[in-house]
């Protein structure tokens, strides 16, 4: 019991030269475990569940998209005109000049690429820099394999 | 260099200690692997995601299986699913990582399953596209 209480008082020091080591270790596993890549994505808030508001129509511009990859743009009181998507960007840009409160509903067939409709939602984004996206609806798909517009 | 002279190590732990510190708070362990590689489509209007504790992924592959965490899931099952979720964290947001080649009628199916599950934030995984 003396002997020990004797060693004690010689030297009470923490060994503290092998805590780099330990806390190298601790690092590399960390370093390891980190992956720094950031996800991405186009961000979206869905209505609520429920009946949709009813929107005036001639807040309304509809995108259709159909299974070959085509847009068609359909404003209020014209026809639906095929555009390409440089053009949808230019005249939705027109029409958000115009009408601030502009929602667009885009309506795809259920056999439409998500590539395109990620295309346009991408256009639409970028048409409106300052444009509340909030005005972005996505409507039900419409058709089967080979359905046309409307339902 | 004079004989005998070394290169202080003294501080060493303390500097090793803060990386470690950094790389502990980066760190978020919960990593999925999918069954399948879901190949994203190009956009370029893209917003980063800032708190990946908040971000639920969900896969969609181009034949139009689904899936959750590490799981294939039926559709029918992705609002319940998602409701658990959004009870332990209510400010999720679920990352919708599709294929650019699958249908859309699949991803609106697991979007209107969101919905009803009261998941409404939601983002579309895409990659960044290159210069045109």
């Amino acid at each position: 019991m003396l002997m020990g209480k004797g060693r004690q008082d010689a030297s009470a020091e923490i060994p503290t030269a092998s805590m780099a080591d330990i806390s190298f270790l601790l690092l590399i596993f960390f370093i390891v475990n980190t992956s720094m890549n950031q996800d991405k994505g186009i961000g979206m808030t869905l209505p609520p569940p429920g009946e949709p508001l009813p929107i005036p129509k001639e807040n309304i511009a509809s995108v259709w998209i159909n299974a070959r990859g085509e847009i068609a743009l359909k404003e209020m009181g014209r026809d639906p005109e095929t555009v390409t998507r440089r053009e949808l960007r230019q005249r939705v840009e027109r029409r958000i000049v115009n009408n601030p409160n502009l929602v667009v509903s885009i309506l795809a067939e259920k056999d439409a690429d998500y590539k395109t409709f990620v295309d346009v939602l991408d256009e639409l984004r970028q048409a409106g820099d300052r444009h509340d996206w909030s005005k972005i609806s996505i409507a039900q798909p419409y058709g089967t394999s080979s359905g046309g517009p409307g339902r | 260099m004079a004989p005998g002279s070394t290169i202080p190590t003294a501080s060493m732990a303390d500097i090793s200690f803060l990386l470690l510190i950094f790389f502990i708070v980066s760190t978020v362990f919960i990593r999925y692997r999918p069954n399948f590689q879901a190949y994203l489509p190009e956009a370029a209007s893209l917003e980063l995601l800032k708190n990946r504790r908040n971000i639920a992924n969900m896969w969609i592959s181009a034949d139009g299986l689904v899936q959750i965490d590490s799981a294939l899931v039926n559709m029918d099952d992705v609002g319940a699913l998602m409701l658990k979720k959004l009870q332990r964290n209510p400010q999720l947001i679920v990352l919708v990582k599709a294929d650019e080649r699958s249908r859309y009628g699949v991803v609106s199916q697991a979007i209107e399953q969101l919905r009803t599950a009261n998941a409404l934030r939601i983002a579309f995984a895409a990659r960044t596209r290159g210069r045109e």
